[in-house]
């Protein structure tokens, strides 16, 4: 449990680590997308985070870059091709960061500083933590960019061809303000990440002084 | 015993403070706002077209955003800054916090609705300047910022409650700006075209024409620039080596298309050239203090100007350029501490004339292959003839790609555009589809050159407006012979 709690608020991936920053900006146009890609990450996280763990010991350390790699990349590529199969719309909103995923560094981040140092139930524990909070993170960042920059609200809709309902609301009334197309757009997201980095620091470094 | 006080720049060499510093300002711009109450409150008032409320409205106009800042500033100053520290009283009394409104409110268009307005000197003071830590810490000029988020954010908003028309103009000039009706003409222009339609060269200097609420007046602007130079407030190299730069290079691109003296008087005075170099291009904080890195700074502004203006879909370069500019200042500071060496500041000049002289080569080469050649981004696909109605099948590079369309023409004439496929982006494509500008375009096709693009999404409209003048000449040379 404390592992799973330090990677949604200790290390953050995306507040505190600012790991795999490319994909949180470019995906949480929708906040469908947001919580697809953290789904997909989190499994490859977790599954190879298990793979590193278990073969730990019996890889040399000048050439463990290399095989972490290799793992990850079978991994996202067997996602890739499932996704392709099973959830077609999914894989065409991804587009080409569903197979950066590879590179996203997250993945090997967490497979180089905990993987393969630690035993297999805590690696897994750590990529669940992560995913979460990876998850958590692009969901917030995507609420906000879409409820003010859209004026919408995305909970099923490439996804509807899977489970069968489709989600889109509209949240405000006609008004000047609101749509802000701004937020959509790539400095929206930076934008709208800085401020939730800042907030998210100041509130959480404000309870560390507290427990002090 | 002396008491030392922490204080953070600028720095002068004099007995005034920052708030007698606002205060010349402060009076330089009173004319202005003045003037932009008459041009844009009592004149539509004579003419009735507005009533009592429009007479005050560009007033109130001004004076919201300044309330709005020093508010913001206060909040801001009062619970993140003064815990590191700050004494808030002397912070307050020496942060421009006025400032950034009012000149907030005079560079955007009279018509942005009045919440826009509000949000927009709230992100110009947070945004522009306290998340850096408060006046004289600030990279951008805040002023910019607001302009900047709310141009970005609404122009499309902006746009449909009437963008910079003031109530008369709205009904005596059928055009856009200035400088984004030169944009959409083809070639380089004419007096005709370029500034026939506003009146005379003199109401360009006077500021008899459209753009932002307080920007276009160039003569009030120098007299605000002699009189803060006399008080010693402003660098007065920055303003006069940026409007001579620009002067000096569309006097060349001019003279090299055989076009005289009145040219570059038309592009200095358009654009709130003026205003954006004698007030914005100049705020103490976020420009050089150094005598040579002033000049450099200058220069740099009139080049990026000239290439906003020529080579960019964003005619209005003035504000995009000191923006960029203040991004390099700490850069040229440090060149014009160098230049002190006299065979530093030679090479600084050789590198500065030949990037005139590439810039000038660059935007002339651009605009004789307009003229002469037909437009490369417009692709005829298919011709087919219905009775006497000939259907094209036509494509228009845009933003993201060549926009496809159907065009069928029935002796000479549009009857209707129907748009097969595009790949625009979609949240600027449905700025296009909510304004009609397709009807319009079949509407006023006599008159296509006049027509003005959609702001917000120049890029799309400008290709659909051309792909309708490409499809004409092309229906002209196959069947009027």
């Amino acid at each position: 449990m404390k592992i799973i709690k330090n990677g949604i608020l200790n290390e953050n991936p995306v507040f505190v680590l600012l790991l795999g920053l490319c994909s949180t900006l470019a995906i949480t146009t929708k906040f469908e997308n947001a919580y697809l890609m953290g789904i997909c990450v989190t499994l490859v996280l977790i599954v190879s985070n298990f793979v590193v763990s278990i073969i730990r010991k019996w890889i040399p350390s000048s050439v463990k870059t290399p095989v972490y790699i290799l793992i990850i990349a079978t991994l996202v590529t067997i996602m890739e091709l499932l996704l392709q199969y099973y959830a077609r719309d999914v894989y065409d909103i991804f587009g080409i960061y569903l197979p950066l995923i590879v590179v996203n560094c997250i993945i090997l981040g967490r497979a180089l500083a905990v993987a393969s140092k630690k035993t297999v139930g805590k690696s897994v524990l750590d990529g669940i933590g992560i995913g979460f909070g990876y998850t958590i993170a692009l969901m917030v960042i995507a609420c906000i960019r879409e409820v003010l920059g859209n004026n919408t609200i995305t909970f099923m809709d490439s996804i509807s061809s899977i489970t069968g309902y489709r989600a889109i609301y509209r949240v405000f009334p006609e008004n000047e303000l609101i749509p802000m197309s701004f937020l959509i757009s790539p400095a929206g997201a930076f934008l709208t990440l800085g401020i939730l980095m800042a907030i998210f620091n100041a509130i959480h470094k404000g309870g560390k002084h507290e427990s002090n | 015993m002396k008491e030392y006080h922490k204080q953070i720049g600028p720095f002068y060499r004099s007995q005034k403070k920052t708030s007698t510093m606002m205060m010349h300002v402060l009076i330089a711009l009173f004319p202005i706002v003045l003037f932009q109450f008459y041009k844009n409150g009592i004149v539509p008032y004579l003419h009735h077209k507005v009533g009592l409320y429009g007479l005050f409205y560009p007033l109130i106009f001004v004076m919201i955003p300044p309330i709005v800042t020093c508010i913001t500033e206060w909040i801001g100053a009062r619970f993140f800054l003064q815990k590191r520290g700050m004494e808030l009283k002397q912070y307050l009394q020496n942060s421009y916090a006025l400032l950034p409104g009012l000149f907030l409110a005079l560079i955007l268009p009279i018509h942005t609705p009045i919440s826009i307005l509000i949000l927009g000197a709230v992100v110009a003071s947070v945004i522009g300047k306290l998340v850096y830590g408060g006046f004289g810490n600030n990279i951008f000029n805040p002023a910019l910022i607001g302009r900047l988020f709310v141009i970005t954010a609404y122009a499309g908003v902006i746009v449909s409650h009437g963008g910079y028309f003031n109530a008369y103009e709205i009904d005596t000039i059928s055009h856009a700006t200035p400088l984004s009706n030169a944009s959409t003409i083809e070639g380089i222009g004419t007096y005709q075209t370029l500034v026939a339609p506003y009146g005379t060269l003199w109401d360009f200097f006077t500021g008899m024409i459209p753009g932002a609420v307080g920007e276009t007046s160039s003569l009030l602007c120098i007299i605000g620039f002699l009189y803060l130079t006399w008080k010693k407030v402003i660098k007065w190299r920055i303003p006069v080596y940026y409007i001579g730069t620009v002067f000096f290079m569309t006097l060349t691109i001019g003279l090299i298309n055989g076009l005289s003296i009145w040219y570059p008087l038309f592009q200095i005075l358009s654009g709130g050239l003026f205003f954006g170099a004698v007030f914005m291009a100049t705020d103490p904080v976020t420009s050089p203090v150094t005598k040579n890195g002033q000049v450099l700074y200058g220069i740099g502004l009139g080049i990026l100007t000239v290439i906003f203006r020529y080579l960019t879909a964003y005619p209005e370069g003035v504000l995009t350029s000191i923006l960029t500019m203040n991004m390099l200042n700490f850069m040229i500071e440090k060149v014009g501490m160098k230049c002190k060496k006299k065979e530093f500041r030679l090479f600084t000049v050789a590198i500065v004339l030949m990037i005139l002289g590439g810039i000038i080569y660059t935007v002339n080469s651009r605009y004789t292959n307009i003229g002469e050649t037909l437009d490369p981004n417009f692709k005829v696909y298919e011709e087919k003839e219905l009775g006497n109605q000939v259907i094209y099948k036509v494509s228009q590079k845009g933003n993201g790609g060549p926009i496809v369309c159907e065009v069928a023409i029935k002796d000479g004439k549009i009857t209707h555009i129907k748009v097969l496929e595009h790949n625009e982006t979609p949240s600027y494509y449905s700025i296009v589809e909510k304004e009609k500008y397709i009807e319009t375009l079949i509407q006023k096709q006599n008159q296509l050159t006049e027509l003005d693009t959609v702001s917000g999404a120049t890029i799309s409209s400008t290709a659909l407006k051309k792909l309708v003048i490409n499809t004409l000449q092309e229906y002209e040379e196959h069947y009027e012979k």
